[in-house]
Protein backbone atom coordinates (compact mmCIF):
# COMPACT_ATOMS: atom_id res chain seq x y z
CA UNK A 1 0.00 0.00 0.00
CA UNK A 2 2.74 2.56 0.82
CA UNK A 3 4.55 1.51 -1.96
CA UNK A 4 1.57 2.66 -3.94
CA UNK A 5 1.82 6.22 -2.45
CA UNK A 6 5.38 6.00 -3.14
CA UNK A 7 4.69 6.03 -6.84
CA UNK A 8 3.99 9.31 -8.57
CA UNK A 9 1.06 10.64 -9.08
CA UNK A 10 -0.65 11.70 -12.49
CA UNK A 11 -2.64 14.20 -13.76
CA UNK A 12 -4.73 14.09 -16.57
CA UNK A 13 -7.19 16.66 -19.14
CA UNK A 14 -8.80 13.94 -21.83
CA UNK A 15 -11.34 14.83 -24.34
CA UNK A 16 -13.50 11.42 -24.77
CA UNK A 17 -16.33 10.83 -27.26
CA UNK A 18 -18.19 7.75 -26.24
CA UNK A 19 -21.49 6.55 -26.80
CA UNK A 20 -23.66 8.87 -24.86
CA UNK A 21 -21.81 12.10 -26.60
CA UNK A 22 -18.91 14.09 -25.66
CA UNK A 23 -17.37 15.15 -22.62
CA UNK A 24 -14.23 16.50 -20.78
CA UNK A 25 -12.21 13.99 -18.57
CA UNK A 26 -10.26 15.52 -15.08
CA UNK A 27 -7.93 12.24 -13.99
CA UNK A 28 -5.78 11.66 -11.13
CA UNK A 29 -3.90 8.35 -11.18
CA UNK A 30 -1.26 6.36 -9.88
CA UNK A 31 1.39 3.59 -11.56
CA UNK A 32 2.39 0.37 -9.53
CA UNK A 33 4.75 -1.75 -11.78
CA UNK A 34 2.88 -2.32 -14.97
CA UNK A 35 -0.52 -1.38 -13.29
CA UNK A 36 -2.23 2.31 -13.53
CA UNK A 37 -5.32 2.98 -11.96
CA UNK A 38 -7.27 6.18 -11.88
CA UNK A 39 -10.30 7.94 -11.57
CA UNK A 40 -12.23 11.30 -11.53
CA UNK A 41 -14.36 13.97 -12.70
CA UNK A 42 -15.99 13.58 -15.80
CA UNK A 43 -17.93 17.11 -17.66
CA UNK A 44 -20.38 16.29 -20.21
CA UNK A 45 -20.77 18.31 -22.92
CA UNK A 46 -24.22 19.37 -25.06
CA UNK A 47 -24.25 18.95 -28.63
CA UNK A 48 -25.64 21.74 -30.49
CA UNK A 49 -26.72 19.57 -33.44
CA UNK A 50 -27.78 16.00 -34.15
CA UNK A 51 -27.83 13.41 -36.61
CA UNK A 52 -30.65 12.24 -38.76
CA UNK A 53 -30.70 8.70 -37.70
CA UNK A 54 -33.32 9.55 -35.01
CA UNK A 55 -31.29 7.41 -31.98
CA UNK A 56 -32.50 7.22 -29.15
CA UNK A 57 -29.83 6.87 -26.86
CA UNK A 58 -26.61 7.20 -29.03
CA UNK A 59 -24.64 10.58 -28.91
CA UNK A 60 -28.15 12.41 -27.97
CA UNK A 61 -26.72 12.86 -23.71
CA UNK A 62 -28.23 16.57 -23.08
CA UNK A 63 -28.01 17.63 -19.65
CA UNK A 64 -30.34 20.49 -18.64
CA UNK A 65 -29.54 21.10 -15.21
CA UNK A 66 -25.97 21.98 -13.52
CA UNK A 67 -25.66 18.10 -12.11
CA UNK A 68 -26.28 16.87 -15.49
CA UNK A 69 -23.00 17.95 -16.56
CA UNK A 70 -21.08 15.84 -14.37
CA UNK A 71 -19.87 12.33 -14.12
CA UNK A 72 -17.65 10.00 -12.93
CA UNK A 73 -14.76 7.76 -14.21
CA UNK A 74 -12.42 5.21 -12.93
CA UNK A 75 -9.61 3.22 -15.16
CA UNK A 76 -7.51 0.81 -15.22
CA UNK A 77 -4.36 0.09 -17.76
CA UNK A 78 -2.49 -2.76 -17.90
CA UNK A 79 0.84 -1.98 -19.89
CA UNK A 80 2.48 -4.49 -22.04
CA UNK A 81 5.73 -4.93 -24.43
CA UNK A 82 7.42 -3.44 -21.71
CA UNK A 83 10.52 -3.58 -24.08
CA UNK A 84 9.62 -0.18 -25.81
CA UNK A 85 10.17 2.74 -23.55
CA UNK A 86 9.25 5.62 -25.38
CA UNK A 87 6.17 3.88 -26.50
CA UNK A 88 4.15 1.97 -24.08
CA UNK A 89 0.97 0.58 -24.97
CA UNK A 90 -1.36 -0.99 -22.55
CA UNK A 91 -4.96 -2.62 -22.77
CA UNK A 92 -7.29 -0.77 -20.53
CA UNK A 93 -11.05 -0.93 -19.00
CA UNK A 94 -12.98 2.10 -18.66
CA UNK A 95 -16.45 2.88 -16.55
CA UNK A 96 -18.13 6.01 -16.64
CA UNK A 97 -21.29 7.13 -14.66
CA UNK A 98 -23.49 9.84 -15.64
CA UNK A 99 -26.76 10.66 -14.67
CA UNK A 100 -28.58 12.79 -17.35
CA UNK A 101 -31.55 13.36 -19.74
CA UNK A 102 -31.18 12.41 -23.61
CA UNK A 103 -32.55 15.19 -26.36
CA UNK A 104 -34.10 13.15 -29.38
CA UNK A 105 -34.31 15.92 -32.23
CA UNK A 106 -35.70 13.72 -35.44
CA UNK A 107 -37.93 14.41 -38.34
CA UNK A 108 -40.37 11.38 -38.02
CA UNK A 109 -43.14 10.59 -41.03
CA UNK A 110 -46.69 12.07 -40.18
CA UNK A 111 -48.48 9.40 -40.55
CA UNK A 112 -51.84 11.67 -40.44
CA UNK A 113 -51.15 14.37 -42.98
CA UNK A 114 -49.87 14.20 -46.35
CA UNK A 115 -49.37 16.97 -49.07
CA UNK A 116 -50.06 15.71 -52.77
CA UNK A 117 -49.43 12.79 -52.34
CA UNK A 118 -46.06 13.58 -50.78
CA UNK A 119 -44.59 11.74 -47.75
CA UNK A 120 -43.92 14.48 -44.71
CA UNK A 121 -41.91 15.04 -41.85
CA UNK A 122 -42.92 16.60 -38.52
CA UNK A 123 -39.98 17.66 -36.26
CA UNK A 124 -40.07 16.27 -33.23
CA UNK A 125 -37.48 17.87 -30.54
CA UNK A 126 -38.04 15.76 -26.79
CA UNK A 127 -36.31 15.90 -23.53
CA UNK A 128 -36.45 12.36 -22.59
CA UNK A 129 -35.12 11.13 -18.85
CA UNK A 130 -33.02 12.22 -16.95
CA UNK A 131 -31.43 8.14 -16.92
CA UNK A 132 -28.33 7.26 -14.91
CA UNK A 133 -25.82 6.01 -17.39
CA UNK A 134 -22.96 3.08 -17.04
CA UNK A 135 -20.36 3.12 -20.03
CA UNK A 136 -18.22 0.34 -19.84
CA UNK A 137 -15.23 -0.18 -21.92
CA UNK A 138 -12.31 -2.16 -22.63
CA UNK A 139 -9.12 -1.91 -25.57
CA UNK A 140 -6.16 -0.48 -26.31
CA UNK A 141 -4.10 2.66 -26.16
CA UNK A 142 -0.75 4.08 -25.41
CA UNK A 143 1.42 6.96 -23.69
CA UNK A 144 3.98 8.60 -24.92
CA UNK A 145 6.83 10.93 -23.08
CA UNK A 146 6.29 14.75 -24.87
CA UNK A 147 8.79 16.48 -23.08
CA UNK A 148 10.21 16.20 -19.42
CA UNK A 149 6.78 15.76 -17.22
CA UNK A 150 4.46 16.02 -19.50
CA UNK A 151 3.00 12.70 -21.87
CA UNK A 152 0.57 12.09 -24.58
CA UNK A 153 -2.27 9.44 -23.88
CA UNK A 154 -4.69 7.78 -26.12
CA UNK A 155 -7.06 5.00 -25.81
CA UNK A 156 -9.59 3.18 -28.35
CA UNK A 157 -11.81 0.58 -27.25
CA UNK A 158 -15.38 -0.91 -27.91
CA UNK A 159 -18.22 -1.75 -24.92
CA UNK A 160 -21.74 -1.72 -23.53
CA UNK A 161 -23.32 1.45 -21.77
CA UNK A 162 -26.58 0.74 -19.81
CA UNK A 163 -28.73 3.28 -19.87
CA UNK A 164 -31.35 2.62 -16.17
CA UNK A 165 -34.34 4.59 -15.52
CA UNK A 166 -37.75 5.27 -15.37
CA UNK A 167 -39.71 6.35 -18.60
CA UNK A 168 -43.11 7.07 -20.33
CA UNK A 169 -44.55 3.53 -21.89
CA UNK A 170 -48.28 3.29 -23.28
CA UNK A 171 -48.39 6.66 -24.20
CA UNK A 172 -50.67 5.75 -27.23
CA UNK A 173 -53.95 4.66 -25.27
CA UNK A 174 -53.45 7.89 -23.05
CA UNK A 175 -53.05 5.99 -19.84
CA UNK A 176 -49.23 7.10 -19.24
CA UNK A 177 -47.57 5.07 -16.88
CA UNK A 178 -44.00 5.51 -15.11
CA UNK A 179 -41.76 2.01 -15.79
CA UNK A 180 -38.35 1.28 -14.62
CA UNK A 181 -35.87 -0.48 -17.10
CA UNK A 182 -32.77 -1.04 -18.61
CA UNK A 183 -31.64 -0.01 -21.89
CA UNK A 184 -28.05 -1.72 -23.51
CA UNK A 185 -26.31 -0.04 -26.22
CA UNK A 186 -23.07 -1.10 -27.77
CA UNK A 187 -20.69 1.49 -28.04
CA UNK A 188 -17.07 2.46 -28.41
CA UNK A 189 -14.74 4.69 -26.41
CA UNK A 190 -11.93 7.14 -28.24
CA UNK A 191 -10.33 9.33 -25.39
CA UNK A 192 -6.84 11.80 -26.04
CA UNK A 193 -5.56 13.68 -23.76
CA UNK A 194 -2.58 15.04 -21.34
CA UNK A 195 -0.95 13.83 -18.38
CA UNK A 196 1.23 15.22 -16.09
CA UNK A 197 3.77 13.29 -14.17
CA UNK A 198 3.83 14.98 -10.74
CA UNK A 199 7.42 14.33 -8.87
CA UNK A 200 9.05 11.18 -9.30
CA UNK A 201 10.70 10.02 -12.82
CA UNK A 202 9.96 6.92 -13.80
CA UNK A 203 12.51 4.16 -13.86
CA UNK A 204 11.35 2.30 -16.88
CA UNK A 205 10.77 5.37 -18.89
CA UNK A 206 13.81 6.54 -21.23
CA UNK A 207 15.03 10.05 -20.14
CA UNK B 1 19.06 33.72 -93.03
CA UNK B 2 18.29 35.78 -90.04
CA UNK B 3 15.29 33.18 -89.77
CA UNK B 4 17.71 30.15 -89.53
CA UNK B 5 19.97 32.29 -86.95
CA UNK B 6 17.06 32.55 -84.66
CA UNK B 7 15.56 29.22 -84.74
CA UNK B 8 19.11 27.79 -84.52
CA UNK B 9 18.99 29.67 -81.24
CA UNK B 10 15.75 28.64 -79.96
CA UNK B 11 16.91 25.28 -80.19
CA UNK B 12 20.20 25.61 -78.49
CA UNK B 13 18.15 26.98 -75.79
CA UNK B 14 15.64 23.90 -75.82
CA UNK B 15 18.50 21.63 -75.79
CA UNK B 16 19.88 23.33 -72.49
CA UNK B 17 16.71 23.75 -70.86
CA UNK B 18 16.67 19.79 -71.19
CA UNK B 19 19.69 19.03 -69.94
CA UNK B 20 18.48 21.29 -67.33
CA UNK B 21 15.62 19.40 -66.96
CA UNK B 22 17.76 16.23 -67.10
CA UNK B 23 20.18 17.22 -64.74
CA UNK B 24 17.36 18.14 -61.74
CA UNK B 25 15.65 14.69 -62.11
CA UNK B 26 18.95 13.11 -61.92
CA UNK B 27 19.63 15.19 -58.57
CA UNK B 28 15.90 14.02 -57.19
CA UNK B 29 16.86 10.90 -57.78
CA UNK B 30 19.94 10.56 -56.13
CA UNK B 31 18.50 12.05 -53.32
CA UNK B 32 15.87 9.61 -53.15
CA UNK B 33 17.98 7.04 -53.20
CA UNK B 34 20.42 8.12 -50.55
CA UNK B 35 16.64 9.64 -48.44
CA UNK B 36 15.11 7.47 -45.69
CA UNK B 37 12.04 5.89 -47.72
CA UNK B 38 8.87 5.94 -45.16
CA UNK B 39 4.95 3.78 -46.33
CA UNK B 40 1.94 4.97 -44.62
CA UNK B 41 -1.42 4.30 -43.76
CA UNK B 42 -3.72 6.95 -42.21
CA UNK B 43 -7.34 7.16 -41.55
CA UNK B 44 -8.39 11.21 -42.57
CA UNK B 45 -11.14 12.61 -41.37
CA UNK B 46 -11.37 16.41 -42.81
CA UNK B 47 -14.12 18.67 -44.30
CA UNK B 48 -15.27 16.80 -47.23
CA UNK B 49 -15.68 13.27 -44.97
CA UNK B 50 -13.31 10.54 -43.96
CA UNK B 51 -10.76 8.22 -46.10
CA UNK B 52 -8.20 6.28 -45.96
CA UNK B 53 -4.43 7.75 -47.76
CA UNK B 54 -1.67 5.28 -48.52
CA UNK B 55 1.24 7.31 -49.16
CA UNK B 56 5.21 7.10 -49.53
CA UNK B 57 7.25 9.53 -48.25
CA UNK B 58 11.35 10.88 -47.85
CA UNK B 59 13.03 12.38 -45.15
CA UNK B 60 15.73 14.65 -46.39
CA UNK B 61 17.46 16.57 -42.74
CA UNK B 62 14.84 17.93 -40.84
CA UNK B 63 12.19 17.73 -43.77
CA UNK B 64 9.76 15.10 -44.94
CA UNK B 65 8.31 14.96 -48.37
CA UNK B 66 5.44 12.37 -49.20
CA UNK B 67 2.27 11.66 -51.33
CA UNK B 68 -0.10 8.87 -52.23
CA UNK B 69 -3.17 8.10 -53.06
CA UNK B 70 -6.44 8.59 -51.17
CA UNK B 71 -9.63 6.08 -50.94
CA UNK B 72 -12.75 8.40 -50.05
CA UNK B 73 -15.45 6.77 -47.67
CA UNK B 74 -18.74 6.70 -48.94
CA UNK B 75 -21.24 7.38 -45.76
CA UNK B 76 -25.56 7.44 -46.47
CA UNK B 77 -25.68 9.13 -43.04
CA UNK B 78 -25.37 12.79 -41.98
CA UNK B 79 -23.41 13.27 -38.44
CA UNK B 80 -26.15 16.63 -38.69
CA UNK B 81 -28.96 17.74 -39.43
CA UNK B 82 -27.93 21.54 -40.72
CA UNK B 83 -29.24 20.92 -44.39
CA UNK B 84 -25.06 22.01 -45.19
CA UNK B 85 -24.44 21.49 -48.89
CA UNK B 86 -20.48 20.51 -49.35
CA UNK B 87 -19.22 19.83 -45.34
CA UNK B 88 -19.22 15.75 -44.72
CA UNK B 89 -21.18 15.38 -48.15
CA UNK B 90 -18.29 13.75 -50.70
CA UNK B 91 -20.16 10.94 -51.99
CA UNK B 92 -18.52 9.16 -55.23
CA UNK B 93 -21.50 8.07 -57.72
CA UNK B 94 -18.21 6.63 -60.00
CA UNK B 95 -15.30 4.58 -59.23
CA UNK B 96 -13.09 7.00 -60.21
CA UNK B 97 -14.70 9.70 -57.96
CA UNK B 98 -13.39 7.06 -54.93
CA UNK B 99 -10.06 7.77 -55.66
CA UNK B 100 -8.00 10.98 -54.64
CA UNK B 101 -4.29 11.98 -54.65
CA UNK B 102 -2.19 13.38 -51.31
CA UNK B 103 0.81 15.11 -51.56
CA UNK B 104 2.36 17.00 -47.90
CA UNK B 105 5.05 18.42 -46.10
CA UNK B 106 6.33 17.95 -42.87
CA UNK B 107 9.05 20.04 -40.85
CA UNK B 108 10.36 18.35 -37.97
CA UNK B 109 11.17 20.75 -35.09
CA UNK B 110 12.41 21.14 -31.16
CA UNK B 111 15.06 18.44 -32.52
CA UNK B 112 15.97 17.76 -28.69
CA UNK B 113 13.42 15.94 -27.91
CA UNK B 114 14.02 12.16 -28.04
CA UNK B 115 11.38 9.91 -28.73
CA UNK B 116 8.60 12.32 -29.52
CA UNK B 117 9.18 14.06 -33.06
CA UNK B 118 6.68 17.22 -33.25
CA UNK B 119 6.49 18.78 -36.74
CA UNK B 120 4.83 21.47 -38.55
CA UNK B 121 3.21 20.67 -41.97
CA UNK B 122 1.78 21.78 -44.92
CA UNK B 123 -0.99 19.26 -46.88
CA UNK B 124 -2.78 19.14 -49.58
CA UNK B 125 -5.50 16.48 -51.00
CA UNK B 126 -7.14 16.64 -54.47
CA UNK B 127 -10.18 14.36 -55.41
CA UNK B 128 -13.05 15.08 -57.66
CA UNK B 129 -16.01 13.99 -56.73
CA UNK B 130 -19.93 14.06 -56.03
CA UNK B 131 -21.95 15.11 -53.36
CA UNK B 132 -25.03 13.81 -51.74
CA UNK B 133 -26.82 15.19 -48.93
CA UNK B 134 -30.49 14.52 -47.15
CA UNK B 135 -32.22 17.23 -46.50
CA UNK B 136 -35.38 18.03 -44.74
CA UNK B 137 -37.17 21.82 -46.34
CA UNK B 138 -39.94 23.39 -44.41
CA UNK B 139 -42.91 23.22 -47.29
CA UNK B 140 -45.74 24.84 -44.57
CA UNK B 141 -47.88 24.13 -41.52
CA UNK B 142 -50.30 21.34 -40.78
CA UNK B 143 -54.03 22.21 -39.82
CA UNK B 144 -52.72 21.54 -35.84
CA UNK B 145 -50.24 24.81 -36.72
CA UNK B 146 -47.07 22.85 -36.70
CA UNK B 147 -44.43 23.16 -39.48
CA UNK B 148 -44.34 20.06 -41.96
CA UNK B 149 -41.29 19.00 -43.90
CA UNK B 150 -40.36 17.39 -47.21
CA UNK B 151 -36.96 15.34 -47.58
CA UNK B 152 -35.14 15.20 -50.86
CA UNK B 153 -31.85 13.50 -51.14
CA UNK B 154 -30.40 15.21 -54.09
CA UNK B 155 -26.74 14.50 -55.92
CA UNK B 156 -24.97 17.29 -57.32
CA UNK B 157 -21.72 17.35 -59.06
CA UNK B 158 -18.96 16.15 -59.60
CA UNK B 159 -16.88 18.88 -58.21
CA UNK B 160 -12.99 19.45 -58.46
CA UNK B 161 -11.79 19.56 -54.50
CA UNK B 162 -8.76 20.99 -53.21
CA UNK B 163 -7.51 20.63 -49.46
CA UNK B 164 -5.05 22.91 -48.17
CA UNK B 165 -4.23 22.99 -44.37
CA UNK B 166 -1.55 23.44 -42.23
CA UNK B 167 -0.90 22.45 -38.47
CA UNK B 168 1.06 20.53 -36.30
CA UNK B 169 1.53 17.18 -35.64
CA UNK B 170 3.99 14.51 -34.11
CA UNK B 171 5.39 10.88 -34.83
CA UNK B 172 6.97 8.51 -32.24
CA UNK B 173 8.45 5.28 -32.56
CA UNK B 174 6.53 2.31 -31.85
CA UNK B 175 8.96 -0.33 -31.92
CA UNK B 176 11.29 -1.75 -34.58
CA UNK B 177 10.96 0.04 -37.75
CA UNK B 178 7.11 1.08 -37.10
CA UNK B 179 5.72 4.68 -36.04
CA UNK B 180 2.50 6.62 -34.91
CA UNK B 181 2.16 9.62 -36.78
CA UNK B 182 -0.77 12.62 -35.99
CA UNK B 183 -1.94 15.02 -37.56
CA UNK B 184 -4.34 18.47 -36.86
CA UNK B 185 -4.48 21.36 -38.28
CA UNK B 186 -6.52 24.33 -40.29
CA UNK B 187 -6.85 25.37 -43.75
CA UNK B 188 -9.23 25.95 -46.75
CA UNK B 189 -11.10 23.77 -49.43
CA UNK B 190 -12.01 24.95 -52.39
CA UNK B 191 -14.37 23.14 -54.52
CA UNK B 192 -14.10 24.05 -58.57
CA UNK B 193 -17.05 22.73 -60.41
CA UNK B 194 -19.83 23.37 -62.58
CA UNK B 195 -23.39 23.49 -61.46
CA UNK B 196 -27.17 24.23 -62.13
CA UNK B 197 -28.63 27.68 -60.86
CA UNK B 198 -31.82 28.66 -61.52
CA UNK B 199 -33.25 25.60 -60.44
CA UNK B 200 -36.93 27.14 -59.59
CA UNK B 201 -37.06 28.27 -62.70
CA UNK B 202 -38.13 26.00 -66.24
CA UNK B 203 -34.54 26.37 -67.50
CA UNK B 204 -31.70 26.07 -65.16
CA UNK B 205 -28.51 26.72 -66.30
CA UNK B 206 -24.76 25.33 -65.61
CA UNK B 207 -22.07 27.68 -64.54
CA UNK B 208 -18.60 27.28 -63.39
CA UNK B 209 -18.05 28.25 -60.14
CA UNK B 210 -15.05 28.31 -57.36
CA UNK B 211 -16.43 28.20 -53.64
CA UNK B 212 -13.61 28.46 -50.43
CA UNK B 213 -14.61 27.12 -47.74
CA UNK B 214 -12.97 26.73 -44.18
CA UNK B 215 -11.75 23.15 -43.04
CA UNK B 216 -9.78 20.97 -40.95
CA UNK B 217 -7.79 17.55 -40.80
CA UNK B 218 -7.20 14.94 -38.16
CA UNK B 219 -4.99 12.41 -39.26
CA UNK B 220 -4.06 9.07 -37.49
CA UNK B 221 -1.59 6.51 -39.53
CA UNK B 222 1.06 3.92 -39.09
CA UNK B 223 4.39 4.49 -40.88
CA UNK B 224 6.95 1.87 -41.60
CA UNK B 225 10.62 3.64 -42.29
CA UNK B 226 12.64 1.51 -44.60
CA UNK B 227 16.00 2.95 -43.25
CA UNK B 228 17.64 0.23 -40.84
CA UNK B 229 18.94 3.40 -38.77
CA UNK B 230 15.66 4.69 -37.95
CA UNK B 231 16.76 5.75 -34.55
CA UNK B 232 18.33 8.83 -36.20
CA UNK B 233 15.41 9.74 -37.99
Amino acid sequence: MFSILRQPLDLGGTFSTICSGHNMLFNVSKTYKNNEIGGGLRININRTHFDIQNNVFYHVLNATKPIHYFGLDFFYHRYIFKKEKAFRPFIFYDCQFTYAPTRNKSYLISLDYRYGGNVCYLLSDVIWGPYFWVEQNIGIGFKVKIYKNLYLMEKIGLGVSMIIGDDVIAKQDRNFMFKPYVAAEYGYLIQTGLIYRFHGKEKNQSK
Amino acid sequence: MEKKKINQSKQYKSLQMKKITAIFILCLLVSLVNAQVNVMSFFNYDFTGTNVLIDVSGNFKNSEIGGGIRFNINYLKHDDNQNRYYYKRMFGTETYQLFGANLFYHRYILQKWDSFKPFLFYDMELAYSAIRRIIYIQKGYTDLGDPYYFQYVPENGPFFWCEQTVGIGFKVKMFNNFYFVQKVGIGTTLIIGKDKIGLQTADPIEKSFVTPTLGYIIQTGILYSFNKKSDKK
